[in-house]
């Protein structure tokens, strides 16, 4: 007997109660619903956006650095592709990277050890970064690499431009050098990103918004990890893959190429410089040699130089020695001031005869001193007898300038050494160019103003001292090279140049030829040695040459030496005085005014007049015209004038 | 006039176990619906793990078909039998559970696994089954009972139970399920709707003591200094400190080495003359290391840890280094930074060491010392507290730990209406989406398919959910009304909160999607909860007369 099939009663309200559940299911979903259609139909763009951030990120595409030519198309600076070796952990299969840092050892000479921890490490967190390897590899270890390629995944060489200085040391201080970009630039200029690199000193560094160009950018996918592609081809190129493995197109969008920055082309003699830098060989000096109607520069030579490849590739204690002593990075022709000494007699010579304080026949009796009050004020000489400006100049007679001086007075002495370039900046397209000074009375008043009131007032002996180019008087080689043209072109300053682009700019004349005819005659007989045998200069003489010369020799340290000392042989070295010569060559093409500076060098006319002699001999040896057109000649403005 | 168990008679000649013949009457529209997810489910899948291992789409179709046998041998079996077994599964499921907690098998930094005959399993996935059996046992067993509030109150401890040993491990989300799925089930078995309003208001008084800890909370302020000592006896031999260290460094017992350890993570051991040197070159190497703090390691005397954690000041963790030395630690290294999203990564390879779980459980305490054991009942883990932060304050840090749902946002709102096209979505594509084939799978449909897809598969979902739910309907008495719509509680629960996470309605917690998700213990939970609903309209005429 079954028991009768009963249908199962359920409490009542358990539909109802179903129903409440499936409105529950319901109005839960349509919730979910609501907030798609937010996200993907009403935000669409803003998410879109995002993830566009997300995942495109421009790639930089570095714009090569304009070159810099020398005169004649001489390369200075250029690039050169260089090689890194790089390692993607994420594309070098877990157990195959102890074989790959093995053969790498074998293959670069690095630690396999010290590369297998990185790429351990590397690998977890940052799968797609490029882990340097080596830099700057050979081409015998690339060709190497190449070879063996097929067992090395994930080893990738990079290639990018970089700096070279062709000519090493040569013009080393000219060029300046690159380093990255500080915070404080990277704050102020615009089209700089952090890693970039700026010229320092130098032409570098003056035309950096010439030489930089533009870098240029593409558009690629990056994945959360990284970019996994960027590639360089065999032959160094770096391109970006079109498609990762999975075959989905990587690159995105408008590219902008780079545009490299433009070249320079100087003015400078490599030739010329490298000669003169090792003419002056282990002394500390300069030379400078300036065509004098255009004043282009065709040397700024000054010892110790340095090699800016250094800041390159070179090693720590490399750059150290940069900043150790002598200052190697300090180019002495334009960035260093001293007492010029004789050499300012040249200008005061053209100054007293413009102003028609003497004239050619005004004559002075030298008896190896001056008289000022109770003090004698020595010539250098014994005396030199009495002495017109011309056998002045081509001697050097100190007492006939100390009469100069005195009549022209400070006031108008200062005025003309401006004119002919001393005391002032030159505007020569380098930076930090050294000024000097003349002293005028408005100068000694303010500079010791908190000196008794006698310290403060102009005395006689300071008009004698700057006569003769000593005292407060400073000036850079480089201006009085300026001054040494002014003699040659007659009468024209000239700004001194080096980026032959701009074009020479002379102000008009200023000096009468009358003037320039005595100056010229005084300073020819100091080194025409037929002409005048104890002429100072007369080491510079080259025969068949028409040489303009001029010594100086300028005191630093006080003259007891001269009496501690008993000869001068065994004055220490840095007690001597520095040696100066500056040099025209007329009747010949192009005119060129040289100034040597040798530090410590004790006499102008053994030490730096000899030296004088071997540049104007290579200088005319090597001459050839220039390659380049010449430029309009533009008039040199009051401004510059005065800068 | 309600039924209980009483009323049947498993014994009579008419019930059999197993009667082929109700194959007859099985369900074709639910298994139809059934097969479009799974299909989209592995569609989907592939296009998420492509790019991660497509090993992946294998084990998942291997864990479909299991699940098909499951699924037969769940529908071969009259469902009022396994109602009437269930106070035996759920003996059993509590008895595996407390024995997880205990031996359990890490992974994923949660104790949720337990290796059965070399095969991983997680028992917490299975006890979602169990517990929708007990409770209609339970409360069809009850009958009219369950409107006294004792019966009533009973329930949720006996769902409380499990509900806790699970917490333990700690597996939120499963213990999470439970409480929906009790919350239905008492109120289709017609308990007083004031009943659960009591439990509402109950689960609102919770919120103030949330609050209060919440208000100081400062994600960025992360200070430790805990003695997990036990850790370190457990894996190397006790010691001196430098033993300890040694036996790290020499890998025994399975445990990371600090060698190894410190590779990835830090500087441990370093001779103190090397230790700035190693450490910067280290602190360099770190991922992440934008806004990070940074937790130090030192082994003390009696090879206790103490990892303490510093701000990114530069220098200031090398005074911290010190601070450790002088305190008497003999190995002082740099551990890892805990802000960084790529901390997921840890655990896949320091099985025993210090899992981000056991990270972040090492929390802070008002005086500065801490042991993840001293904590009460209510206090929440720091983890857990930085989720509820995020979660609040979705806009404000998307570096840390809103990072997943940030990425998660951007997936689903840049796929627009149309979506961007199967496998072309390029935050999954491109890895910025995390989990992008577990928890944040959907994320991947509403990017490649667009609002059209994400309205077709929660459409999809609603018809199968609501398929189950006319099942309850239909079903001849209250224990089929029950165990059906219990098992569409489990399963809405899962797509609802799943679906709210990815695009940032809920605080992420580890919950899967069924059919779409990869894990295969999960799967197989859901092949299950599909036979038992195709089970409940299959036996509706057994008492017919035949």
């Amino acid at each position: 007997m079954m028991p009768a099939p009963k249908e199962p009663a359920r409490p009542q309200g358990v539909e109802r109660r179903l129903w409440a559940v499936a409105l529950g299911i319901i109005g839960a979903f349509s919730l979910l619903c609501w907030q798609f259609w937010q996200l993907q139909v009403v935000n669409r763009l803003l998410f879109e956006q995002k993830a566009e951030e997300n995942m495109v990120r421009q790639s930089d595409l570095k714009a090569d650095r304009g070159i810099i030519y020398g005169r004649d198309g001489v390369v200075l600076a250029d690039n050169r592709p260089s090689a890194d070796v790089v390692l993607v952990p994420g594309e070098c299969p877990q157990e195959q990277r102890q074989f790959v840092c093995k053969r790498l050892e074998e293959l670069l000479d690095i630690s396999a050890e010290d590369l297998h921890a990185a790429v351990q490490q590397t690998a977890k967190a940052e799968p797609f970064a490029q882990l340097p390897v080596k830099q700057d590899i050979s081409k015998t270890d690339r060709f190497r690499l190449e070879e063996r390629a097929f067992e090395l995944p994930g080893v990738l060489t990079v290639v990018h431009p970089q700096r070279r200085y062709v000519q090493g040391k040569v013009g080393g201080q000219i060029l300046g050098y690159l380093n990255e970009v500080n915070r404080q630039e990277l704050e102020t200029w615009e089209g700089y990103k952090m890693g970039d690199l700026v010229g320092r000193g130098g032409v570098e560094s003056y035309y950096e918004g010439e030489l930089k160009g533009t870098d240029g950018f593409v558009w690629v996918t990056k994945y959360a990890e990284g970019f996994p592609q960027l590639r360089t081809d065999r032959f160094g190129v770096p391109y970006i893959a079109k498609r990762d493995s999975l075959g989905h197109t990587l690159e995105r969008g408008e590219r902008r190429r780079p545009v490299a920055g433009n070249s320079l082309y100087l003015t400078l003699d490599v030739g010329l410089q490298g000669f003169c830098e090792s003419l002056l060989g282990t002394e500390v000096g300069a030379i400078v040699v300036l065509e004098a109607d255009t004043g282009a520069v065709r040397a700024l030579a000054s010892t110790p130089t340095y090699d800016p490849s250094v800041f390159i590739s070179g090693r720590a204690e490399e750059k150290q020695a940069l900043y150790a002593a002598k200052e190697p990075m300090l180019n002495r022709a334009y960035r260093e001031v001293y007492p010029p000494g004789s050499v300012f007699k040249v200008m005061l010579a053209s100054a007293a005869l413009e102003e028609g304080v003497i004239n050619e026949s005004t004559t002075f009796t030298c008896g190896g001193s001056y008289q000022l009050g109770k003090r004698p004020w020595h010539c250098w000489s014994r005396g030199h007898g009495s002495v017109n400006i011309v056998e002045a100049l081509a001697f050097s007679c100190d007492v006939f300038f100390y009469n100069v001086g005195m009549k022209l007075g400070p006031d108008r002495m200062a005025e003309w050494a401006k004119k002919m370039g001393l005391g002032v900046s030159s505007g020569i397209d380098l930076a930090g160019e050294a000024r000097g000074l003349i002293p005028t009375r408005e100068w000694k008043a303010e500079f010791n103003k908190k000196q008794p009131v006698w310290e403060q007032r102009w005395q006689d002996y300071d008009t004698l001292n700057t006569s003769i180019g000593q005292g407060s008087v400073s000036v850079t080689p480089l201006q009085n090279a300026i001054t040494m043209s002014c003699i040659l072109n007659g009468g024209r300053r000239v700004r001194p140049y080096l980026n032959a682009g701009l074009g020479p700019s002379l102000s008009e004349p200023f000096i009468s030829p009358k003037t320039l005819d005595i100056v010229t005659r005084g300073m020819r007989m100091c080194v025409e040695k037929h002409k005048a045998p104890s002429g100072t200069g007369k080491e510079a003489y080259i025969e068949g040459f028409a040489i303009l010369g001029k010594t100086g020799t300028a005191q630093f340290v006080g003259l007891d030496k001269h009496t501690k000392y008993a000869n001068e042989e065994d004055i220490p070295k840095e007690l001597r005085d520095h040696a100066w010569f500056i040099a025209g060559v007329t009747e010949r093409t192009p005119k060129i005014a040289l100034c040597i500076l040798v530090e410590h060098g004790a006499h102008g006319s053994s030490a730096a007049a000899p030296l004088a002699r071997q540049v104007i001999q290579y200088f005319y040896d090597h001459e050839r015209p220039s390659e380049l057109e010449p430029l309009q000649e533009m008039p040199l403005t009051l401004a510059q004038e005065t800068r | 006039m309600p039924i209980g168990i009483e009323d049947f008679n498993i014994e009579d000649a008419t019930v059999r176990i197993t009667n082929w013949r109700n194959l007859r009457r099985i369900d074709w529209f639910l298994p139809l619906v059934t097969m479009m997810l799974v299909a989209v489910g592995w569609a989907v899948l592939y296009s998420a793990c492509r790019n991660i291992d497509i090993g992946l789409l294998h084990r998942q179709v291997g864990a479909f078909f299991v699940g098909v046998l499951l699924a037969a041998f769940i529908i071969a079996i009259d469902y009022r039998f396994m109602v009437a077994s269930a106070p035996l599964f759920y003996a059993l499921c509590v008895g595996v559970l407390a024995l997880v907690t205990l031996f359990g098998e890490e992974k994923k930094g949660a104790e949720r696994w337990l290796a059965i005959m070399g095969v991983g399993i997680q028992p917490s996935e299975f006890a979602k089954v169990s517990m929708v059996y007990f409770l209609t046992w339970y409360l069809t067993t009850l009958g009219d009972r369950v409107r006294r509030f004792h019966w009533f109150a009973l329930t949720f401890v006996l769902a409380g139970i499990p509900a806790v040993l699970i917490l333990k491990q700690p597996n939120l989300g499963t213990a999470a399920t439970l409480f929906p799925l009790t919350f239905v089930m008492l109120y289709v078995a017609g308990c007083r709707v004031w009943h659960l309003g009591l439990v509402v208001l109950a689960g609102l008084s919770v919120a103030p003591l949330v609050w209060l800890q919440m208000k100081d909370f400062d994600p960025a302020f992360y200070v430790m200094d805990a003695d997990v000592s036990g850790k370190i006896e457990q894996t190397s031999a006790p010691g001196s400190a430098d033993e300890a260290a040694s036996g790290l460094q020499d890998n025994k017992d399975g445990v990371v080495s600090w060698e190894e350890f410190g590779l990835e993570y830090g500087i441990p051991q370093v001779p103190e003359s090397q230790r700035a040197s190693f450490a910067e070159a280290d602190l360099a190497a770190l991922p992440g290391r934008r806004k990070c703090k940074l937790l130090l390691a030192g082994t003390r005397q009696d090879a206790s840890l103490v990892i303490r954690a510093v701000p990114n000041a530069e220098g200031s963790w090398l005074t911290a280094a010190q601070n450790l030395v002088d305190e008497g630690c003999t190995a002082v290294g740099l551990l890892y930074n805990p802000e960084f999203r790529g901390l997921a990564r840890l655990d896949a390879d320091s099985n025993g060491f210090l899992t981000e779980q056991e990270f972040m459980a090492l929390d802070k305490n008002r005086d500065g010392k801490i042991s993840s054991e001293d904590k009460g009942a209510f206090d929440l883990k720091h983890y857990q507290k930085k989720r509820i932060y995020t979660f609040l304050n979705q806009d404000e840090d998307v570096d840390a730990s809103g990072w997943q749902t940030y990425q998660s946002k951007i997936s689903v709102g840049s796929g627009g209406l149309n979506g961007k096209g199967y496998t072309n979505g390029t935050q999954t594509r491109l890895n910025y989406l995390p989990e992008h084939h577990t928890d944040f799978i959907f994320s991947v449909l509403a990017e490649e398919e667009g609002f059209v897809g994400v309205a077709v598969v929660i459409g999809l979902f609603g018809v199968f959910l609501l398929r189950g739910l006319s099942f309850a309907r239909e079903a001849p008495e209250m224990m089929g009304t029950l165990l059906a719509t219990g098992v569409v509680t489990v399963l809405a629960f899962h797509v609802f909160v799943n679906i709210a996470i990815t695009v940032g309605l809920m605080p992420v917690t580890g919950i899967p999607l069924p059919f779409l998700s990869y894990g295969r213990s999960f799967y197989l939970t859901t092949m299950a909860c599909v036979g038992v609903l195709l089970n409940v309209p299959m036996r509706k005429n057994i008492f017919v007369n035949q």
